[in-house]
């Protein structure tokens, strides 16, 4: 019994690895007349026994050597985890852990709620501390559903947020492992953190309580009361309420709910003195216990203060990481966030995109011009910083309902979700339309396509393309009516070519809400209209995003034209440096530098060195062979030819325009999420992202599969090199 | 040795190695890669899995002929003594994904499970012709299954 599971009377003091260090911290608290709520270990040994008996192992170390992680960006890593998680959803745990497991937990824990946590080993140590990597689960009732529960923990060993962290966990296939802590609920009635050292004075402790449940403060949505205490003396220095005390997290009839703070609460301060004093006293004594300042998880239920989980307090950590962990998101904050963006963000971008379009460039003076331009580059780079901070954190809508469609559904492919986001109404898929139902007109009228080759428009087919360009035109691709024009007569010269019809959905919809019990079902539909708009807007943004920076290019652009024309030397399509330019603009007898350029010919390829076959991500399925087209500057766009692979570094919804003529996609960016990957599902197109370098290690020319099934893509060089 | 007990340590080598390296010919070159294989319980066929877009796939498909090399070497002096190295030669083609075939397969390799499964790769079968089997550094037998 004891290689599966150990109850807590039965650790040894040498059973750290076996049971983690959560779950070996919680022993050495216990016998110190403190309150710990009762708990058994699912040991390391029964994670390691399911990996090897199950094969899961042979496929995560496939799964992770697709591309070295390092090489990864964050949403590289959600996917992989993705992946991995629905690996361990789909895998039953085998026979003889399982019984053991069983017969524990109906031993302690037939008739009581837990809570299951993660306790991986090394987890917690005075070099690495890292909260919320793995996943715990609050309020699991029923064997069954703990079992269940056990293998997501386990699949938590490789969530994505332990992937980023990896180097600081130590993360790997051979040695990492994980231990699950089942333990009884404890609901208090307040619950809270307490760091036994302040971060920022040592001779000062800080105390944070919520009403209710601990799991509101510690992901973020219940604003806590906070105490400062002086360790030495035993004194409140100072206590601060949150801005609103409004909110809660109970217990529903499994999980947990984030609720409205009954009236009565919202003026009760969560915590007395002597609860404060007592739980000084409780982390000044852990403390001592383990030699280290401690962060503690505590919850008092009838007047007793129970220790939840102790942990030494580290000092992170990395910016980038630290942005990327605020990006998990509840259904609230999302919905509060999609207000915002539909009701303020979206109206103010496009409002703004209109009052920069007014100003016409041409008409300003050399110094007004100066202006202009600074003003549309800050405009721009606010934008694009709000797309950071928020519309990139709405894209979790999508993540989250995936995360909810696997869990229940368990389908045998962890992308079945996407089906049910698609054909959301894009702007993208909006454009494209319009472009092909214009090429479709000109496709059936020789006259007509004949006067466009000429440049001519007329008749309703002018009224349609005006429109078109007025609505889609000013997104720093097609800048002139022109770009427009070639590039629909170029559509219409080939077979016209249809979106990919719409699968029936509703079938998919309905397995999905059948398989939520009848209270959650109101939150899946919730989450499933949060999902799509969030998969709607991922795209639509970055249009709004791309009608200001062609604003600003704009600027730039008259500024360049006139730059040049004060000497021979000087052309338009010059890079010069904004300040540069500025300045030039300030002084009219000032001749720029010319910034040194390297082009793709300076780059001093090794030319005994060629990429035959390289992995990425399959992010759209199907396979397909064709001549590639590399795209490194979104003019090329327009050089693309009907069936060619598309290969480039970023797709973003302006470029994807082009799809409907390219046969399949290779990008450098990887991601099922990413827009290359929603574009080409949407058309029913392969596409492999990921591929490092994928615009230096292919030439145009060059003979390219795409198997969006396995993530593969094969190069055949062409030879004759020469290729137009 | 017999050619039942000879049988017999091919069974196990088959059974022990994972990898074999694949020999196709290609416009007279010579072509090798490793693949994860499978022999068939009478060892008369062996299988593998290949994505349809490698080169491997498209020598095997115009040439219908390969060779395998499977081999227990440790990279140590001993192999002189105790390696042993067994090539199998036949006709490859590529067959239907059945219910047995992939059974086999997969129990050997269950985590190529989503790589046998993808509609981008194809199931080969080697007819085997015969096995030439080099044992103490320089004895050779072939066992003809034809």
């Amino acid at each position: 019994m004891r290689d599966f599971v150990i109850s807590m009377e039965e650790i040894r003091e040498n059973d750290g690895k076996l049971i983690g260090s959560k779950a070996f911290s919680l022993h050495t608290i216990t016998g110190e007349e403190l309150k710990v709520p009762p708990f058994i270990c699912i040991t390391t040994e029964a994670y390691e026994r399911y990996l090897e008996s199950t094969s899961l192992k042979g496929r995560i170390i496939m799964e992770l050597s697709r591309k070295d992680i390092k090489d990864m960006r964050w949403e590289e890593m959600w996917d992989t985890s993705l992946r991995i998680r629905n690996m361990f959803l789909n895998t039953p745990i085998p026979e003889e852990p399982d019984r053991d497991i069983r017969e524990q937990l109906i031993k302690y824990f037939s008739d009581t709620p837990v809570v299951v946590r993660s306790s991986a080993p090394g987890e917690d140590s005075e070099k690495t501390s890292f909260a919320g990597l793995h996943e715990s689960y609050v309020n699991v009732r029923g064997i069954d559903s703990i079992m269940e529960h056990i293998r997501l923990v386990w699949a938590s060993l490789w969530s994505d947020a332990a992937l980023l962290y990896r180097d600081e966990l130590g993360l790997d296939i051979k040695h990492s492992s994980m231990a699950v802590l089942v333990q009884e609920l404890v609901a208090g009635e307040v619950s809270g953190i307490v760091f036994s050292k302040g971060p920022e004075n040592n001779n000062q402790m800080v105390i944070e309580a919520v009403h209710g449940l601990n799991k509101g403060l510690v992901d973020g949505d219940v604003e806590p009361d906070r105490w400062v205490i002086d360790r030495e003396e035993a004194s409140i220095i100072k206590h601060s309420g949150p801005s609103f005390r409004d909110k809660i997290v109970r217990l529903k009839e499994t999980g947990t709910a984030l609720e409205k703070l009954p009236e009565n609460l919202s003026d009760t301060i969560p915590l007395k003195e002597k609860d404060v004093l007592e739980i000084h006293y409780i982390a000044l004594k852990l403390e001592k216990k383990f030699g280290l300042a401690q962060d503690i998880e505590w919850t008092k239920r009838d007047d007793e203060i129970y220790v939840l989980q102790s942990r030494p307090v580290t000092i992170s950590q990395n910016r980038e990481k630290l942005w990327y962990l605020s990006l998990r998101r509840n259904i609230d904050n999302l919905h509060a966030l999609r207000k915002k963006i539909e009701d303020k963000l979206i109206p103010n971008m496009i409002g703004d995109a209109k009052a920069l379009q007014s100003v016409n460039p041409a008409l300003l003076d050399d110094n007004e011009l100066a202006g202009e331009i600074i003003r549309r580059k800050k405009l721009y780079e606010e934008w694009d910083k709000r797309y950071t901070d928020e519309f990139i954190p709405f894209a979790h809508g999508m993540r989250l309902f995936g995360q909810v469609y696997n869990d229940r559904v368990k389908p045998s492919n962890p992308y079945e979700f996407m089906d049910l986001l698609s054909g959301s109404e894009m702007l993208s898929i909006k454009r494209n339309e319009g472009i092909n139902r214009l090429a479709g007109i000109l496709r059936n009228d020789a006259s007509l396509m004949d006067k466009a080759k000429n440049g001519a428009v007329e008749g309703d087919f002018a009224g349609d393309f005006e429109k078109l360009f007025r609505d889609f035109g000013h997104s720093g691709i097609f800048r002139t009516r022109e770009n427009l024009l070639n590039h629909i007569i170029k559509l219409a010269s080939n077979p016209e070519k249809e979106k990919q019809d719409q699968k029936d959905i509703s079938e998919l919809e309905r397995s999905f809400i059948s398989a939520l019990e009848k209270e959650e079902k109101s939150f899946a539909e919730e989450l499933l209209e949060i999902a799509r708009i969030s998969y709607r807007l991922r795209d639509d943004d970055n249009i709004h995003l791309g009608r200001i920076e062609h604003q600003y290019l704009l600027s730039l652009n008259e500024a360049k034209m006139r730059i040049a024309a004060r000497s021979d030397k000087l052309d338009p399509a010059d890079d010069l440096e904004l300040e540069e330019l500025i300045k030039a603009l300030m002084d009219s007898a000032y001749i720029p530098e010319k910034k040194v350029r390297i082009s793709r010919e300076n780059v001093v390829l090794d030319q005994r060195k060629t990429v035959r076959q390289i992995q990425g991500q399959p992010a759209g399925e199907g396979l397909v062979t064709g001549r590639a087209r590399v795209i490194t500057e979104n003019e090329e766009l327009f050089n693309i030819r009907s069936g060619e692979i598309m290969v480039c570094d970023s797709i973003d919804p302006n470029m994807t325009f082009v799809v409907p003529l390219v046969s399949g996609i290779v990008e450098r960016r990887g991601g099922m999420l990413i827009h290359g990957a929603i574009i080409a599902r949407e058309y029913g197109i392969p596409c492999v992202t990921g591929i490092p370098e994928a615009t230096r290690i292919v030439a145009n020319g060059d003979e390219v599969t795409v198997d969006g099934y396995l993530g593969i893509v094969t190069i055949r060089k062409n030879e004759r090199k020469e290729y137009q | 040795m017999s050619a039942g007990d000879l049988k017999e340590s091919l069974e196990t080598l088959f059974a022990e190695q994972n990898l074999a390296v694949l020999a196709s010919c290609h416009e007279n070159e010579p072509y090798t890669n490793l693949v994860a294989f499978a022999a068939s319980d009478d060892l008369r066929y062996i299988f593998f899995v290949t994505p349809v877009s490698t080169r491997k796939y498209s020598y095997l498909s115009s040439s219908g002929t390969a060779s395998m090399m499977i081999d227990n070497r440790s990279n140590k002096e001993d192999d002189f003594k105790d390696a042993m190295a067994v090539n199998a030669n036949g006709n490859v083609i590529v067959i239907e994904k059945t219910h047995d075939v992939m059974s086999l397969y997969l129990e050997k390799h269950p985590h190529l499970r989503d790589f046998i499964k993808s509609p981008s790769s194809a199931l080969m079968r080697m007819e085997v012709r015969s096995y030439i089997i080099a044992s103490s550094f320089q004895n050779v037998v072939e066992l003809k299954m034809r």
